[in-house]
């Protein structure tokens, strides 16, 4: 899929080169990892090419990290499915805090960068607020129905269209979530939100209650009857 | 006399003054457009299928490009996570028309937004008319299977299969949950600087149209 990326930098000292190195990162993330490409190392490892000894040290950070939210998450975050290996759904949000670390080791401190909807945000935006981000409806895709304003922390939502889609709880067989349709995660960083986001959808109407019991994660579900459950502390964010 | 005439003409021109300037701080201080329901902007030209079922996804018009412009701090491009451009053959490569690694301008707060319905790759004759249905495509932690329905040589709609029908998650119950704050959701006008939202569907959407495109193609 064509993930659009965009980055914005507020500060003023931002080159042309800035902006190309994060975007040049996430080519070569996408070379290694993208299960759509016959030659990245995540297809060769599907199609038995590579053989363990052989993994990239990223692809072994990967398998580590998602072997982590796996146990973090009661089991319900697996890159493996079926027996293929799928790591996008933690690839995306490791992907998108690395490239924050790019900017912030050139001494950016303002900043976005949003891959696809997932967004980690640095310090203020032009206008010395926090920056403000929209929730998609999930209902119509352009429409918003929350804002929120955040400094230094990571937004990731993950969902589905009103209809047809349907997400499989791996802990229950064949059955689907067919409930909640978006889930939104405010995390410390980008990638925290991410996995988070990723495994509290699969987990259906309980995930709301699973990020409400984690520190540092604020959740906001939607359910087919364009019904919200917000956590606690995610009211503190809405503008 | 004279002196209140002047007093008044001085505090009318002050009053004046004040608002203009009072216009200008507002119109930079909110440049970032609003996203109402009725902005249907076209995100860097790439154009959405919007099925009549709701489920929109990415599509892949020829998209206008203007290479390496730069508006303000903000660059933007279109990674191919995901994208297999052989397989996915003529779909892909058109959006690729960016080359995959062309910055383009991005008009801030835009929502990916869904244009009216249309199919982009179409062409007359491709498409033998019929359903057909893709394969299934794994979406992370699901699956996903898209019918293309072809008449006269175009599509004229795409359906997500329903799968499974077993219903919800017998995991899930209702009187576990804590006292969490409830609300409707209603859509709003707000100023922002991005979106948070789903897409990650969007290759395995992409994955099974493209196998029921290709069996309109081959009977």
């Amino acid at each position: 899929m064509g993930m659009p990326i965009t980055v914005e930098i507020v500060d003023s000292f931002a080159m042309k080169s800035d902006f190309e190195s994060v975007f040049s990162y996430f080519h070569s993330v996408d070379k290694q990892f993208s299960p759509y490409k016959a030659i990245s190392e995540v297809s060769r490892i599907n199609n038995g090419e590579i053989k363990e000894t052989q993994y990239s040290e990223e692809i072994k950070e990967i398998l580590t990290l998602a072997e982590q939210t796996k146990k973090e998450t009661r089991g319900y975050f697996n890159v493996w499915h079926k027996g293929i290996f799928n790591p996008s759904g933690i690839v995306k949000g490791w992907a998108i805090y690395n490239a924050a670390k790019i900017l912030e080791k050139k001494g950016f401190s303002n900043f976005y960068i949003d891959a696809g909807g997932d967004i980690e945000v640095r310090g203020k935006n032009k206008n010395r607020v926090p920056w403000r981000i929209g929730i998609r409806n999930p209902f119509a895709p352009n429409e918003i129905i929350k804002t929120v304003g955040l400094s230094n922390c990571g937004i990731a939502t993950s969902g589905t269209y009103i209809r047809g889609q349907h997400i499989y709880n791996p802990h229950c067989g064949d059955d689907t979530i067919e409930d909640i349709v978006s889930f939104t995660v405010i995390g410390e960083d980008i990638y925290e939100a991410d996995r988070f986001a990723t495994a509290a959808f699969a987990m259906g109407k309980e995930g709301i209650s699973f990020i409400a019991s984690i520190p540092h994660l604020e959740g906001y579900m939607i359910d087919l009857n364009k019904i919200a459950i917000m956590t606690d502390g995610f009211e503190s964010f809405v503008i | 006399m004279l002196s209140q005439q002047i007093k008044k003409t001085f505090f009318s021109i002050l009053i004046v003054a004040s608002f203009g300037a009072y216009a200008v701080w507002n119109r930079s201080y909110n440049s970032v457009p609003a996203i109402s329901p009725s902005q249907t902007k076209n995100e860097n030209g790439e154009s959405f299928i919007s099925p009549k079922n709701g489920s929109g996804i990415t599509a892949n018009a020829p998209a206008k490009i203007i290479p390496n412009q730069v508006i303000g701090s903000i660059r933007q491009y279109f990674e191919d996570f995901g994208d297999d451009e052989e397989e996915h053959g003529q779909i892909i490569r058109t959006r690729n028309a960016n080359g995959g690694n062309t910055p383009v301008p991005q008009p801030q707060g835009t929502a990916k937004t869904p244009s009216s319905p249309s199919v982009a790759p179409t062409q007359n004759g491709i498409y033998k008319d019929g359903t057909y249905t893709g394969n299934t495509a794994y979406a992370y932690t699901g699956n996903i299977q898209v019918a293309a329905i072809i008449n006269s040589g175009k599509i004229t709609d795409i359906r997500v299969m329903d799968g499974s029908q077993s219903g919800t998650s017998k995991q899930i119950n209702a009187d576990a949950l804590p006292v969490l704050r409830t609300e409707t959701i209603q859509s709003q006008n707000a100023n922002i600087n991005a979106v948070s939202g789903a897409t990650y569907t969007s290759a395995a959407y992409i994955e099974s149209l493209t196998s029921a495109l290709n069996q309109a193609k081959n009977i």
